[in-house]
């Protein structure tokens, strides 16, 4: 078995996205995009007040 | 079995310094708080933290949350509180994590009781149901005063810097006479952390108000509710609301928020100011007593309680609704909604909720409407799959808290040639599982995120430097390996990491501030521990005693048993394979189970970049994120690992699309059909031209032709198409 100190194993795009910096979080979009992930995985905060009359 | 109550709501006061009309505790059915004793003595609330405790304890629950509940529980006064507060802490502290919470009309909250919570660590939620012409429809004290402006106060001191971390949200019970848009507006403009919008408590023998406009509107409690998700859309969903989340997350395979919609068992337990158990505190509003168990603290533990059968009804699922309910295409949304709200005399709670169109209607109301985003986009090839994943890995990590260093690393990064290097980094799935616990406000590790720049520094060749703190003793670099630091500073008091096995955050070492500069060699690494002093110059290499590279195997998959957010499986991980004849025979399984696949069905493995040993009989899984981490039983078979190779290559790439846009209709039983038809697809393949695969790709047929036309998206169509192609049909669509 091989070992290696850098493995990169993980193909990349070939198209560049948006820079991180240009990334605005509060925006709607970014909000969806973040949103649809936790749901999709199931990452959803869970753990807050499921009780109906209180957060 | 049982499920764990993890929630207790206890009552501190029996009466309310407000008399709303829409009240379930005094308004409705119910007249048990008249016997009741108007505060929670010290002793009541000794007996509850005391059983509460014992039972998190026997249940081996790590988070407990208590809701001090009323009545409204300020009128306990600040001494009886903190009493409270002690008891509760005292008990439930060394025993679990204690998420203590209080919900109040805000009326009577000062600085006092504020500094009280801060001690406590007490979050505060309000109840507010809009402007002030909304909330003065219902919430008005005893002598028929609006209680608007004294609730305003509250919240403009729960605004304060001082106080802002105690400021949990609004809750605000809905009329449909109110605006919607400007109710919802009214409380954004308030800066809360959360909303949740109510449905007003009603039964089938009490059936909420339509009157008014309202009067020829079908569904008019869901016109009402997609008004305002409308409206929270436009602005950017920028406040979370509870309930819309809810819909959101059970639309799209998640679980339910709230005990008003959804599935999910009820985990909550109600004690009264007597030490009395109650079940749903909602259920007053079906009839008198309807909430009583005869069980009380003083005579009773906590799972007592669990086994009482109103708390198990609710804990059924979809076995425990109505008929109508079990077949209904949004259940899994609304869960029959809440279980005071489907009551009628005569039936009980068998029977739909009161609400059930306009829950109905709300759930498709949103399904529609998040499938037609523009947002949702077509993806037609793996390129634009990588390029999707690549812009919602970075807007995750732009969207987390970090440190200014960590983040000027990752910036640099992506500024230099190293840009698609990051991305690479980002998309390994253990490094997704640790951005999602950030954002998902499951995981504090700013180490964490610090090691990741490293890591991608390092793969890419930049030389950067980067400074965090809370790193331990040893150093995980996701997708590369763990360096072990014995003279890093405190690592022997507070830094012990422990294994690099043990699954858990790297931030567990919260030993202290560390900075990192990279070398363009890729390999040798400047660490210079802050607080002790300590320099040392370390070179990765395979014969530096204190790193250990992560193996790859033959095909160039990594064998990552080291990385601390490797448990995302739902079986746990095997631990470190630590000696070379371990390694050696998981590497012979996987080039075994690798050189059938390739056998039968070639050129199908490429998805999966990282496999993670997984304990006996644990068999072939695809890790909860991101794409291609798989796990394995190290007993597996060859055979059922080249199969479960394949079906997990499959089963990520639509998890992938999936994370990007929609395949389907929300809510739809056509995303199921097409992970169906994908799977049997994949076995199809996999037995070739045989008997079993010509079943396979029946199957496979067949859950394709029960898609309902119209229910798959753009990106649902190409998939389709796809498997239809592969099955041999010629292409559709």
């Amino acid at each position: 078995m091989k070992s290696s100190v850098v493995a990169n194993t993980v193909s990349a795009a070939t198209k560049r996205p948006v820079a991180l910096t240009a990334i605005d979080p509060r925006t709607a979009a970014a909000r969806r995009i973040t949103g649809r992930l936790l749901q999709v995985s199931g990452s959803v905060h869970v753990k807050s007040a499921t009780f109906n009359s209180a957060l | 079995m049982t499920i764990a109550l993890r929630q207790l709501v206890l009552k501190v006061h029996s009466r309310c310094d407000l008399s709303c009309d829409h009240c379930y505790v005094y308004e409705h059915g119910d007249s048990t708080w008249t016997s009741l004793p108007k505060v929670i003595s010290e002793e009541t609330a000794d007996q509850v933290a005391r059983r509460f405790a014992e039972y998190a304890k026997d249940q081996k629950l790590e988070e407990v949350l208590v809701i001090l509940h009323g009545g409204e529980p300020l009128l306990a006064g600040p001494k009886r509180l903190r009493a409270i507060c002690e008891r509760l802490t005292a008990h439930l502290s060394p025993v679990a994590s204690l998420d203590l919470r209080i919900h109040t009309n805000g009326v009577q909250l000062n600085r006092t009781h504020l500094r009280l919570f801060d001690e406590f660590g007490v979050r505060v939620g309000i109840s507010l149901d809009g402007d002030r012409a909304a909330n003065d429809r219902h919430r008005l004290d005893r002598r028929g005063r609006s209680s608007y402006d004294r609730v305003l106060r509250a919240v403009d001191l729960l605004r304060e810097d001082e106080f802002r971390h105690l400021y949990l949200g609004l809750l605000c019970t809905i009329d449909i006479a109110n605006d919607p848009r400007a109710v919802h507006d009214a409380l954004t403009a308030l800066d809360p952390p959360r909303i949740d919008y109510l449905l007003p408590h009603a039964t089938w023998d009490h059936p909420p108000d339509r009157s008014g406009d309202a009067a020829h509107a079908e569904t008019p409690y869901a016109d009402w509710l997609l008004a305002v998700f409308d409206r929270w859309d436009e602005q950017g969903q920028a406040v979370p609301v509870r309930f819309f989340e809810s819909v959101l997350s059970t639309l799209r395979g998640g679980p339910s928020l709230t005990e008003s919609l959804g599935l999910a068992p009820s985990d909550l337990a109600v004690v009264e100011t007597d030490g009395s158990f109650e079940q749903a505190d909602s259920l007053k509003t079906a009839y008198d007593g309807a909430a009583t168990t005869g069980y009380d603290v003083f005579r009773h533990g906590f799972e007592t309680l669990a086994a009482h059968p109103g708390v198990l009804a609710r804990q059924s699922g979809i076995e425990g609704l109505a008929t109508e309910c079990r077949s209904c295409p949004v259940v899994a949304s609304c869960g029959g909604g809440l279980y005071a709200h489907r009551y009628r005399t005569g039936s009980g709670f068998d029977n739909p909720s009161v609400y059930c169109a306009d829950l109905k209607a709300f759930i498709e109301g949103v399904a529609e409407r998040i499938t037609r985003w523009e947002q949702s986009p077509v993806v037609r090839s793996d390129i634009e799959l990588a390029y999707e994943q690549a812009v919602l890995n970075r807007t995750l990590l732009a969207g987390l808290d970090r440190e200014q260093s960590v983040w000027e690393a990752f910036t640099t990064l992506d500024a230099s040639p190293a840009a698609a290097e990051l991305d690479a980094l980002l998309r390994y799935p253990y490094v997704r599982t640790a951005l999602l616990a950030a954002a998902a406000g499951r995981a504090d590790d700013p180490a964490r995120l610090g090691a990741t720049a490293v890591a991608a520094a390092l793969r890419s060749q930049t030389e950067v430097r980067v400074s965090w703190a809370g790193q331990g003793s040893r150093l995980h670099l996701p997708s590369l390996g763990t360096l072990c630091t014995d003279d890093a500073e405190g690592a022997g008091e507070t830094g012990q990491v422990g294994d690099a096995g043990d699954a858990g955050g790297t931030g567990e070492a919260a030993a202290g501030r560390i900075e990192v500069v990279t070398h363009q060699d890729g390999r040798t690494l400047d660490l210079w521990y802050v607080t002790s002093g300590v320099k040392t110059t370390v070179t990765l290499a395979p014969d530096e005693g204190a790193w250990r590279p992560l193996p790859v195997l033959d095909d160039g998959v990594l064998l990552d048993d080291a990385d601390p957010y490797r448990d995302c499986f739902p079986v746990p991980d095997a631990g470190r394979l630590d000696t070379e004849p371990e390694r050696e025979r998981f590497a012979a399984l996987w080039r075994e189970a690798r050189s059938i696949l390739d056998a039968r069905v070639p050129g199908q493995a490429g998805r999966i970049n990282v496999v993670t040993p997984l304990r006996p009989g644990a068999g072939v899984r695809l890790g909860r994120h991101g794409e291609g981490a798989l796990g394995v039983g190290i007993d597996t078979n060859p055979e059922e690992l080249a199969l479960g190779m394949l079906l997990a290559c499959r089963q990520a790439r639509l998890r992938a699309l999936r994370e990007c846009t929609d395949l389907s209709l929300a809510g739809s039983p056509a995303g199921q059909l097409l992970d169906e038809a994908d799977r049997w697809a994949g076995e199809a393949a996999f037995a070739g031209p045989s008997a079993d695969g010509d079943r396979a790709r029946a199957a496979a047929r067949a859950a394709l032709d029960a898609i309902v036309p119209g229910h798959l998206t753009g990106s649902g169509h190409m998939i389709a198409a796809r498997l239809r192609a592969e099955l041999g049909e010629p292409r559709h669509g």
